[in-house]
């Protein structure tokens, strides 16, 4: 837990005002990125790491949503004790976000240029033509042609890699130290998938921007993040390095999800499942959320919630893998 | 083993709101699948894919064509004939969401095949849907329930029950499982393969998920821009791919054991079906593109292994003197 | 539907719609145990000694019209009047706006364009003037007066279910429907239509509020429902000109409207946000 992390995220747990009363969502959730670093946080729905993306700026509606308790600090700053004027100044330059779907994130009735510039002219104090010119850059960066065309063009114009291409610039020009990207590729094409991943590890090199990637897909983890934190069901579940983490799994959940994917080299006739489903948020089981899927459940994990194990590869759980 | 389909020259065209301005969502795909076999397509968006998925099942009318089922040719059906024929061939969509009707109760959609061609009795058909929500891994207390109170995969179940129920020859599958979890996922595709070697099942499987299509086809053809640029058994392609484009799709795949090797980045993006580069579709984004594929198509040929059918002028390079 | 009806109690002004509604038509329905007088019937002690109408009093607790009648009696006998109407009328408007909105949205092509241009001809015409000419030229009788209106009020339903069935044609299970073999009229029938009901119950209950209106309106302007039988609107009609020196008759009968009108609306508005919360966003 040192102040030279990019972000720390102390025992985070967030839920919801609903018709049924509160409802938590994510709970006890800790992770830690450092500068230059990719962190991949992996889940299915139902796990809350989107939940937990949009809690670290506070972008949750809040009514009804609600931070119950635990820390979020950017550098030295605690985010968690600035009010929301204040965090006004950390989005978008400070922080960056990538959405999953780039036509919903950008604005439809303005051009590219007026959007890839609004967070300069929020956050900086440069001049018109400076601005110009540092919009023209990021989009050279983000490997878009043509850039003073792309500037008077509408996001319907264009095609929806170069779409996240954009908002990727967006989410640059200010340099964060941080970028959050929440499923960037998901509703993209294979090879345009391809591309964008390419340009975020570029990105990387050249800019040393530390990145969160939100994903369910585990192959994009081991291909482009150092560390991996697994969620499941609110919490996480396991935190490791990418190779520790997927060469030697230690909760069972991980170990069950890397076996079910269908790998694309090695053919088998039954996929390994994980039977059942996850519960909800509001039904979680007394004990470990993952007592009524697991293969190598114990007595314990009915009766109480696992405990964080280990330093560097850690893991909750009372049965790990071994 | 029999051809139970035969797809010739199948063409699709939709007129736009632009007079004279024609999309062509399909061109001129030709493929047969053998009895109890799994064609797997897979391309991005754009490609065709679902279309062609429809034409097949004939809930689009071809531009031009011919489709041969179980020896039958669909075009000389009348509307009547066309529906009965309608029993051995199901379709599975993508969107257990959209695909049931929300006003209707689990039974009555499961049920309806076997009302609509008037099997058996109401007795039987009871029966029938009970034996069917068993065999797809449901309780029988789901027949009374709507669909809004299960989740993805359930509703997939339950899509999958209503396509078996009349126990069909083949099961055209459109990306089934991309709107679900890796874990639901992997029991769906075990439920497929059961079904399959169970009610010995053809399958068209439609994916834009290359693992997915590896693991379930014996046969995959890729898209590109509403044509097949190349066509193999399953081990065959994924081992040994030929097509520029099946070599960049393989790669771009994100490889939990990073055995991909270097990944292959296409440049440009996905192609509009509203401007089709002239020769080969695929020209403007090939890596090893020359002079003569942005005049001359190729067509889809076998290579010389005979392995695979590829539509690409590097590997069937056209003859002397040109088409 | 167990559904509805909990989330429609949480509503509490649409539950006030409900209660009044329900008090209108029991009103109505029981207009013989409910009413003091007959109707029709002209007291001696009705009309002042200058033969004008008698204000509210102890025997007559809304006063008497022109003609001596008492006038509570004659709003609770022209509730009868202005529900029927209203029912008739909406339930003729939803039948033909229906069929014509289903058929047109399902087969489209030229049957689809044909009768939409054919509805909004309807629409192009002003409201009024074609009920005002249709009942000048059929001579009015309940029968005639509701049809009247349902002719006017058609086209509004034919266009809603025409695009809804349009966006519910595209859904995937339709599709499903078809791949399975179903036939158009079963998939009319079995697929499209049930999807259809909640809008075909919201209209229903913000229709009769317009209908009543409408009634109203044509009754006022002397067209529609003939005396003696009371309407609401033929009540204003009548006593029009005792407007200043007996406002009561005018007051009273335009009160029962307003109560009417606003209570199948709130219920109406109610049920619309309950059935379909895509529009209004679940809470």
């Amino acid at each position: 837990m040192s102040s030279s992390d990019v972000l720390l995220v102390d025992d985070l747990s967030v839920g919801f005002n609903t018709e049924d009363g509160f409802v938590e969502v994510i709970e006890d959730v800790s992770f830690s990125i450092k500068p230059g670093e990719v962190l991949g946080l992996v889940g299915e729905s139902g796990s809350g790491k989107t939940v937990a993306a949009m809690s670290l700026l506070s972008l949750l509606p809040s009514p009804p949503a609600k931070r119950l308790k635990g820390q979020i600090l950017l550098g030295d700053v605690d985010l968690t004790a600035l009010n929301s004027k204040q965090l006004l100044n950390y989005r978008g330059r400070d922080v960056g976000y990538i959405f999953q779907e780039p036509m919903n994130s950008l604005n439809p009735t303005y051009k590219i240029g007026y959007q890839l510039m609004e967070p300069l002219k929020l956050h900086t104090n440069l001049s018109k033509s400076e601005i110009r010119a540092k919009a023209i850059e990021m989009l050279n960066l983000v490997g878009i042609n043509e850039p003073e065309r792309r500037l008077e063009q509408y996001p319907f114009e264009l095609s929806g890699g170069i779409r996240q291409r954009v908002m990727i610039a967006m989410a640059l020009i200010c340099e964060p130290k941080l970028l959050i990207a929440d499923e960037p590729t998901t509703a993209l094409d294979v090879t345009v998938q391809a591309q964008i991943m390419d340009l975020l590890r570029n990105i990387r090199k050249d800019l040393k921007t530390a990145i969160l990637l939100i994903t369910h897909d585990m192959g994009l983890v081991a291909e482009n993040c150092d560390r991996v934190a697994v969620m499941y069901a609110g919490r996480i579940v396991e935190t490791g390095s990418v190779t520790q983490v997927m060469k030697s799994p230690r909760h069972p959940y991980t170990k069950a999800l890397l076996e079910s994917i269908p790998g694309i080299h090695n053919k088998k006739e039954v996929l390994p499942t994980i039977a059942g489903m996850v519960p909800a948020p509001g039904k979680r089981p007394v004990g470990c959320n993952f007592q009524d899927r697991c293969a190598s459940v114990i007595e314990k994990c009915r009766q109480s919630e696992p405990v964080l194990d280990g330093k560097d590869h850690r893991v909750e759980c009372w049965n790990p893998v071994s | 083993m029999s051809k139970l389909l035969k797809v010739e020259n199948i063409s699709k065209e939709f007129q736009t709101k632009n007079k004279g301005v024609t999309v062509k969502a399909v061109s001129d795909i030709s493929l047969e699948v053998k009895a109890g076999t799994t064609l797997g397509i897979v391309g991005e968006s754009g490609c065709g894919k679902s279309t062609l998925g429809r034409l097949i099942l004939k809930l689009l009318k071809a531009s031009a064509g011919t489709i041969s089922f179980d020896g039958v040719e669909l075009e000389k059906l009348s509307e009547k004939e066309l529906r009965s024929q309608r029993m051995k061939m199901q379709m599975v969509f993508q969107d257990p969401f959209s695909s049931l009707n929300p006003r209707q109760k689990i039974a009555d959609i499961i049920r309806e095949p076997l009302d609509i061609h008037k099997v058996g009795n109401m007795a039987s058909r009871k029966k029938l849907v009970e034996e069917t929500i068993l065999r797809v891994g449901l309780s029988l207390e789901a027949l009374e329930r709507y669909p809004h109170e299960f989740s993805g995969g359930q509703r997939q179940r339950i899509c999958i029950a209503r396509a078996i129920i009349l126990k069909p020859k083949l099961i055209i599958a459109d990306e089934p499982v991309s709107a679900l979890d890796v874990s639901i996922q992997s029991q769906i595709l075990n439920l497929l393969s059961e079904l399959k070697r169970e009610l010995n099942l053809t399958y068209i499987f439609i994916s834009h998920n290359l693992s997915v299509i590896r693991h379930i086809s014996d046969q995959v053809a890729v898209m590109y821009l509403g044509e097949i640029v190349e066509m193999a058994d399953s081990e065959v392609l994924f081992k040994n791919p030929q097509h520029p484009y099946t070599k960049a799709l393989l790669s771009a795949v994100p490889q939990i054991d990073g055995s991909a090797g270097a990944k292959q980045i296409l440049q440009g993006d996905l192609p509009n079906p509203f401007h089709i580069p002239s020769g080969c579709s695929f020209h403007p984004r090939c890596p090893v593109a020359i002079e003569i594929c942005s005049s001359l198509k190729p067509a889809l040929m076998p290579n010389s292994a005979g392995e695979s059918k590829v539509s690409c002028h590097l590997i069937n390079p056209p003859k002397a003197g040109g088409k | 539907m167990k559904e509805t009806w909990k989330k429609l109690r949480k509503k509490k002004l649409a539950m006030f719609g409900l209660v009044m509604v329900s008090l209108i038509v029991l009103v109505a329905i029981f207009a013989d145990f409910f009413a003091p007088y007959d109707p029709s019937e002209q007291f001696f002690d009705g009309l002042t000694l200058q033969g004008a109408p008698v204000g509210p009093s102890e025997k007559y607790l809304l006063g008497t019209d022109l003609l001596g009648r008492d006038l509570l009696s004659r709003i609770i006998y022209g509730a009868r009047t202005s529900l029927i109407i209203g029912i008739i009328a909406n339930g003729v408007a939803i039948l033909i706006g229906t069929t014509v909105g289903l058929i047109a949205g399902f087969a489209r092509g030229k049957t689809g364009t044909v009768l939409m241009r054919f509805t909004d001809l309807m629409m192009a015409f002003p409201a009024l003037l074609l009920a005002i000419t249709l009942a000048a030229i059929f001579a009015p009788s309940l029968l005639i007066v509701a049809l009247v209106i349902a002719l006017v009020n058609w086209v509004q339903i034919a266009r809603v279910i025409y695009t809804q069935t349009i966006a519910i044609s595209e859904r995937e299970f339709v599709e499903a429907a078809i791949s399975l073999g179903a036939t158009p009229v079963r998939i009319l029938r079995k697929h499209i239509l049930p999807q259809l009901v909640p809008t075909i119950l919201v209209w229903a209950t913000l229709g009769i509020a317009t209908t009543v209106l409408l009634e109203a309106t044509l009754s006022y302007l002397g067209i529609g429902v003939r005396p003696p039988t009371p309407s609401w609107g033929n009540i204003i009609f009548e006593n029009q000109n005792y407007f200043q020196s007996a406002p009561w008759l005018v007051f009273f009968p335009g009160m029962a409207i307003l109560l009417l009108a606003l209570s199948f609306n709130l219920l109406g508005d109610g049920l619309r946000d309950v059935l379909d919360p895509t529009q209004r966003g679940k809470r």
